[in-house]
């Protein structure tokens, strides 16, 4: 029990300091941040479709807050999902069946298999926000916003993800992570 | 303090067996000089505990060398710095195939002694050649014995010398001696050393710091001798086995009554009596199984060196044997100290033996390029592979012969232990009521009866399933698996004065305890 909670312990620092950035953008956009603010700018610059707005008579100002929710809502999903399976895999590793030399490394497709279904998961997640109507932001949103909002989640989630099982794993279990038995064997 | 053990006869060399491998899980004291007494030189029996002394010896030495590999100070495994002389096996009677009447110079006796031997003796004992034991006959035994040297000169001998100096220096000593008590040089030698030991304490004038004590083994096994080509022979027969031990008891009744020789005397007996299948006379063939008994017999000398154990001005006298019930288990093993519970180190030293046998000392033994598919997995990085990196050739050198050695031999030490547990199990209870439980063993040993040792065998190679059973290996509620084994050599902590493969062991070691 001891190692499982150093395991918990250690993939919960893995997963801090992108946490730490996804947590300040949901909690700034549950706050709401001002007109004149960079990431409202940006946003205005990048991510929303200022022409469809300005042809609909909407200004940002009038559909922020569906955006901001939007926003919000998707990576309070991301998180929660990363958090979730990256915990699970730390806490599950103890309990695969490595009694062996030599064992360590068959566990690698198993690793292969949770991390392909989290990034799948991760996909799921990020396209129904993004291309179905069930959130009104979704046709704010320029088609490169789109592809940025894609790219950044799968980037950010899926290193938060690697790292926090990199750290979590465990120390058995390390041939099943990929590079995961390059650290040091004291650690 | 200083300890000494002497293990007189075949049933001596047994119990040293079983207590070498309590020393081994952690439960002897901190140092220990071994000896043997056996006029049967070749015996199975003493050959055996023989090899395993040094065994023992090689691989402690091998493995607490603060240089190169160290097991470090507050290790358990092979805890106790046993000691013996270059031939562990003291020898009553030199010379080549003795005879009574040639060690007491029967010819040069004046007509009346001759009498008297003649009537204490018939021609056959006086003619018997004594080079494979005193075949139960304690009383040529006793007079073989009396008539040997026991001068500072002699290396066996000097020992005990060397011990007494000891006490009179004022370090604590104590010595035991095992045997039994209805067997030949057991019988004989028995009584005979222990008052030559308290003849020279009393010559030296030591009065305290100290102490002799004793075990004597009770008949606990019988055996079937073949009806053919044992006329005229000379040889233990079971049968008399009872009315040799009578006789013998009465005698020492009389002797502790009047003269206090031991502090503590520990007795052991078992009944009913177990059954060994092989019968042999005497010599190398005579190789008879660990019986249970002998354990309980180890575990007294255990607990006589004790540093809990104190030691009365009255003489003491424990017994132990079956319990009622036919069924044996571990709750009938006695602790040798309050702070070393015997089944905890034992169990921890079988599931070891079983691990390094068959998971972890296959992977370390063989030449780097054999080994090293290991290299990027956690507990091979942090225990092995860090530890027997040189700095200067830079390369792991857990494959060289050295290395190697100390490998295989600790995978012959690991097999011994597994065979002495799953023989003794076995041959205790074979063809009587009683059932042993102390370990579940059919997985990874089997008897063939076919085999002329008539001994258990454990196998070579285990597939997964029997593998998988390892965590009903030690027969009791908990469930230690070989993930948790595995689980446990990745995390615990390495002692700071830990070294080379001194680390690995130990980490295994500990990582086999509930």
């Amino acid at each position: 029990m001891v190692n499982i909670l150093r395991s918990l312990l250690l993939s919960l620092v893995g997963l801090a300091p992108f946490a730490a950035v996804s947590i300040f953008f949901i909690i700034s956009m549950i706050v709401g941040v001002g007109p004149d603010s960079n990431l409202a700018t940006y946003f205005g610059d990048y991510i929303i479709n200022s022409e469809s707005l300005a042809d609909a008579g909407d200004s940002f100002e009038d559909v922020s807050n569906y955006l901001f929710r939007f926003m919000y809502e998707l990576n309070i999903a991301l998180l929660s999902l990363t958090v979730v399976i990256t915990l699970g895999w730390s806490v599950g590793s103890h309990y695969l069946n490595i009694d062996a030399p030599g064992k360590a490394k068959i566990y690698f497709i198993h690793w292969v298999i949770v991390s392909g279904v989290f990034i799948a998961l991760l996909f799921g997640i990020v396209f129904y926000f993004t291309q179905s109507t069930a959130y009104l932001a979704q046709q704010f949103l320029s088609g490169s916003g789109k592809t940025l909002i894609i790219i950044a989640s799968l980037v950010l989630y899926t290193i938060m993800y690697y790292v926090g099982v990199l750290l979590g794993t465990a120390r058995f279990a390390r041939s099943s992570v990929l590079l995961a038995n390059k650290l040091p064997g004291g650690f | 303090m200083k300890n000494f053990i002497i293990g007189i006869g075949g049933t001596g060399a047994k119990c040293l067996e079983h207590l070498l491998h309590c020393c081994s899980a952690g439960l002897g004291p901190d140092n220990l000089w071994a000896g043997m007494v056996d006029q049967d030189e070749a015996n199975g029996n003493v050959s055996r505990t023989k090899i395993l002394l040094n065994k023992y010896m090689n691989l402690r030495s091998s493995l607490r060398n603060e240089s190169k590999h160290d097991l470090a100070k507050d290790s358990n495994l092979f805890k106790t710095n046993i000691t013996a002389n270059n031939d562990s096996v003291w020898l009553p009677l030199k010379g080549a195939d003795p005879t009574l009447e040639e060690v007491i110079n029967y010819n040069l006796l004046k007509p009346e002694v001759k009498g008297l031997i003649d009537c204490l003796y018939d021609p056959e004992e006086k003619m018997q050649n004594l080079s494979e034991g005193f075949r139960a006959r304690p009383n040529i035994g006793a007079a073989a014995m009396l008539a040997t040297t026991s001068n500072e000169d002699d290396p066996f001998w000097s020992q005990i010398y060397k011990a007494i100096d000891a006490a009179r220096g004022g370090e604590q000593v104590r010595v035991f001696i095992i045997s039994s008590i209805f067997g030949g040089t057991g019988a004989s030698g028995f009584p005979n050393i222990a008052r030559r030991i308290k003849q020279i304490q009393q010559e030296k004038n030591v009065t305290s710091n100290f102490h002799l004590g004793g075990a004597l083994m009770l008949p606990y096994f019988n055996y079937e001798v073949p009806e053919e080509n044992m006329d005229g022979e000379l040889f233990a027969r079971p049968e008399e086995f009872l009315d040799q031990t009578k006789g013998a008891l009465e005698y020492y009744s009389k002797l502790f009554e009047y003269n206090k020789i031991f502090d503590q005397v520990y007795v052991t007996g078992w009944d009913p009596l177990s059954k060994l299948a092989n019968f042999k006379m005497g010599g190398n063939l005579q190789n008879n199984p660990p019986l249970f008994p002998e354990l309980y017999t180890a575990l007294g000398a255990l607990r006589f060196f004790s540093a809990e154990n104190s030691i009365s001005e009255n003489q003491e006298i424990f017994h132990i044997g079956k319990n009622e019930s036919n069924d044996i288990l571990w709750s009938d093993i006695p602790n040798v100290s309050n702070s070393l519970n015997s089944k905890d180190y034992l169990s921890k030293l079988i599931r070891f033996s079983f691990s390094y046998n068959w998971m972890y000392g296959p992977a370390l033994t063989g030449s780097w390029s054999k080994i090293k598919k290991f290299q990027n997995e956690n507990w091979f990085k942090r225990l092995v592979y860090k530890n027997t990196y040189n700095n200067e050739t830079k390369s792991c050198e857990v494959g060289h012969e050295r290395n190697q050695e100390i490998i295989l031999l600790m995978k012959e030490y690991c097999q011994d232990v597994l065979t002495w547990i799953s023989d003794m199990q076995y041959s205790t209870v074979a063809n009587t009521d009683q059932k042993m439980d102390l370990i579940v063993s059919d997985f990874f040993s089997e008897f063939k009866p076919k085999n002329t040792s008539k001994r258990v065998d454990i196998k070579e190679k285990l597939n997964a399933t029997e593998k998988k059973q390892f965590n009903t290996l030690i027969n009791d509620s908990k469930n230690l698996k070989l993930l948790d084994i595995m689980s446990n050599i990745s995390y615990k902590k390495i002692y700071k004065d830990q070294k080379g493969l001194g680390v690995f062991m130990d980490i295994l070691f500990r990582s086999c305890e509930q």
